[in-house]
């Protein structure tokens, strides 16, 4: 299988997986007692909506004229990074002032939809150029910027996790699993956008 | 060791180019172009070689070594 067929049955398979929660939630919000709340249902809809634009516009915009202006760019790179800020700081935000609604109201995957966005229209640029790597549409600093940010998350998760850990059981603290998933989701998203950036513009 | 380059000075010969338009015609960002004049980014040996490539000079008048022990220049 090459990689272009690999990244397709990667896209798809996340594309079944969303319609398939997508559509359980809305099943289970009908056979549960207490009705799904509007806010639910509005957030339940919007990640939907945008997940299967998205997909859909993978297929769609590279047989259109739009193609040919859609190219990666610094100000494309730089946006990806802001962009993983500014999720990574709302989804902290939001896991320590509400981490049982985030869960519930979906709004986890709400706040991290943006950044999926991003990234998917990397892979339509990488479409577009009908290419199965990202050196093609990164250049070697910028790889080499990602992979130093990379290295930092890993540091800076461990890290702030080993933190978080001793403070949680010294005051005896009980939080619960998914508050420990949405902090390790969103801290490295946060980490590893805002080492992006800094390595990308520290000179 | 670190790595010395004229590659400012390139440009100002080549019709005073700016780094975005270097930028433009080697394929990478600005910034690149940008950390590579400051010293602060090695470029591979291919990128190295698209520069001698479009300036039409050997890499080795483009780029040079510092070697800081001996406190002179590579070239």
């Amino acid at each position: 299988m090459d990689k272009r067929k690999k990244y397709q049955s990667v896209l798809i398979s996340v594309i079944a997986v969303a319609l398939i929660i997508g559509i359980a939630g809305l099943q289970k919000g009908k056979e549960e007692s207490q009705p799904v709340s509007s806010a639910e249902r509005i957030i339940k809809f919007t990640v939907l909506f945008l997940v299967l634009a998205g997909a859909a516009s993978y297929w769609i915009i590279p047989k259109t004229k739009i193609a040919k202006s859609m190219k990666m760019t610094e100000t494309v790179f730089t946006a990806t990074s802001v962009t993983g800020i500014i999720c990574g700081i709302a989804g902290l935000g939001a896991a320590v002032l509400w981490p049982q609604k985030i869960i519930e109201l979906h709004l986890f995957e709400f706040l991290f939809i943006p950044f999926f966005l991003m990234y998917a229209y990397w892979g339509l640029i990488m479409k577009i150029q009908r290419t199965d790597e990202i050196s093609d549409i990164l250049d070697e600093k910028q790889i080499a910027n990602i992979k130093e940010a990379a290295a930092m998350t890993f540091a800076g998760v461990m890290g702030l996790f080993l933190i978080f850990f001793f403070i949680s059981t010294s005051n005896g603290l009980k939080l619960q699993g998914s508050f420990w998933f949405l902090f390790y989701f969103f801290s490295s998203l946060l980490i590893f956008s805002a080492a992006t950036l800094y390595y990308f513009k520290r000179d | 060791m670190k790595l010395g380059n004229h590659l400012r000075r390139c440009r100002f010969d080549k019709g005073e180019m700016t780094q975005q338009e270097l930028a433009s015609e080697i394929g990478v960002t600005r910034q690149t172009i940008h950390s590579i004049e400051k010293g602060k980014f090695i470029p591979s040996t291919l990128l190295s070689l698209r520069l001698s490539r479009f300036f039409g000079r050997p890499v080795e008048e483009i780029f040079y070594i510092i070697d800081e022990n001996r406190k002179e220049r590579g070239r």
